[in-house]
């Protein structure tokens, strides 16, 4: 066997043996990507840190029952997101579910008509600042339907079983992510409308 | 006259995000401004989408570190420098290539290396005699300090006097190159120190102790790597 090629099966069953280099091996191929994820949902390094810890220690202390049905990387980003949406729950004070909509609009997944929407176009002003900030406000299961496909690159099938939905459901929490986020990047834009108005000295219409 | 409507629409944005817009699809998104609207504002969003995933940072290398102490203390792995693995040769490559850029290369190749990988290894086979000792032995936290300071002695003291050829060495031969590694040794300096005292505070965290062996590693590869750069200056 190549030395500096080592398959990730073989890795996992040295790790199910307690063999510290291959949890070392299998910690290095997939700590970015893990870390990643967490950083994008939780918008904080230390915490990013301590969830992909978190993360990591479960996925060792289960590694024994891991036989393979779905892929490691699935297996582990579903430890993963489970970590850091209790976190975030946590933090919410609340339980919440991946299904809970709270915005009939976006239950009906048809866009709004929202006076002034027409007039403002994302292309050209939105910057991935102004996206970041606008995801850390979505509800957790949005967040992370969101994060994993047009972040990350999941497909939906993977977001499916990382969540443990079904496929229709993924693609309709991530249109409803997309809803919310337009919706959150639009208000940004007519804010900084309005600050601009308020700086020129000229009074507001919408004020 | 569209034949689908903005459900319908709304329904196939995903396939339009991706590029495959039916015929009925591109008749509605022209004749409905909302739908157009609605489509570009998508597209804007996964392209910046897109660009944020280019952005994939390294955690710290000390979370590996702390996540192997955690799993040492669960029993959940060996303790690889304690228990030498079969494996560990074979895979060490592997784990090189995958650490982040900046973290330890290897352990002290080039001139100075030998005396200080020696000094270095000494002290890990002191710490293992040391803390593992007569099994059953309860050991208190002044006897942790004792043995943790005796088992780095002969590193420190290695350090020390290579740290004193380089200095001397690189002053007289290239200035700028002197001028990097007094600030280089003293961010590194300061990192054992404060590594130091956490040691003194809990002499027996075993976190602790390894952010201290860490952190003179890191000494002697900074010195290693003067001194090579200084070799190859000649």
């Amino acid at each position: 066997m190549e030395t500096g090629d080592t398959p990730e099966p073989d890795l996992i069953r040295l790790a199910q043996q307690g063999d510290a280099t291959a949890f070392e091996a299998l910690y290095q191929l997939h700590n970015r990507r893990v870390y990643s994820l967490c950083l994008r949902m939780v918008g904080n390094t230390a915490e990013a840190e301590d969830l992909t810890q978190e993360a990591f220690l479960q996925l060792f202390r289960k590694i024994a029952t891991f036989r393979g049905e779905s892929a490691f990387s699935t297996w582990l980003h579903r430890l993963a997101v489970n970590v850091v949406l209790m976190k975030l729950r946590k933090k919410s004070g609340k339980e919440t579910s991946l299904e809970q909509v709270t915005d009939p609009d976006e239950e009906s997944g048809t866009p709004r008509r929202d006076f002034g929407t027409l007039d403002i176009r994302l292309s050209g002003s939105l910057d991935r600042v102004n996206l970041q900030r606008a995801v850390e406000q979505l509800p957790p299961g949005y967040k992370a339907v969101f994060v994993l496909h047009d972040v990350q690159g999941f497909e939906h099938n993977e977001i499916a079983e990382i969540m443990g939905c079904s496929i229709g459901n993924s693609k309709s929490q991530l249109h409803k992510a997309r809803m919310r986020l337009r919706d959150l990047l639009h208000e940004t834009i007519r804010e900084k409308a309005r600050e601009e108005r308020r700086a020129a000295g000229s009074p507001s219409s919408e004020d | 006259m569209s034949t689908m409507d903005c459900s319908q629409f709304a329904q196939q944005l995903d396939d339009w995000l991706s590029g495959e817009r039916s015929p009925a699809a591109r008749v509605h998104a022209r004749e409905c401004r909302e739908c157009r609207s609605l489509a570009e504002d998508f597209l804007a969003i996964s392209k910046t989408a897109r660009e944020w995933a280019i952005e994939e940072p390294d955690p710290s290398p000390r979370l590996w570190t702390a996540l192997r102490a955690q799993l040492q203390e669960e029993g959940l792995i060996r303790d690889a420098s304690r228990q030498p693995s079969p494996v560990r040769a074979r895979v060490q490559p592997q784990i090189e290539a995958a650490k982040p850029a900046g973290w330890r290369s290897g352990w002290f190749p080039g001139l100075l290396r030998p005396a200080l990988a020696g000094a270095y290894v000494a002290a890990l086979i002191a710490v293992s005699i040391l803390f593992v000792g007569p099994s059953g032995k309860q050991i208190d936290d002044y006897q942790w300090l004792e043995r943790t300071q005796v088992s780095v002695r002969p590193l420190t003291a290695e350090l020390d006097s290579a740290e004193r050829a380089v200095l001397s060495n690189v002053a007289s031969a290239d200035p700028e190159l002197s001028n990097s590694l007094h600030q280089n040794m003293a961010v590194v300096d300061r990192d054992i120190s404060e590594c130091e005292q956490s040691v003194r505070e809990h002499p027996e965290n075993e976190l602790a102790r390894d952010f201290l062996y860490q952190a003179y590693e890191q000494k002697a590869d900074l010195l290693a790597e003067i001194s090579d750069r200084g070799m190859d200056n000649q």
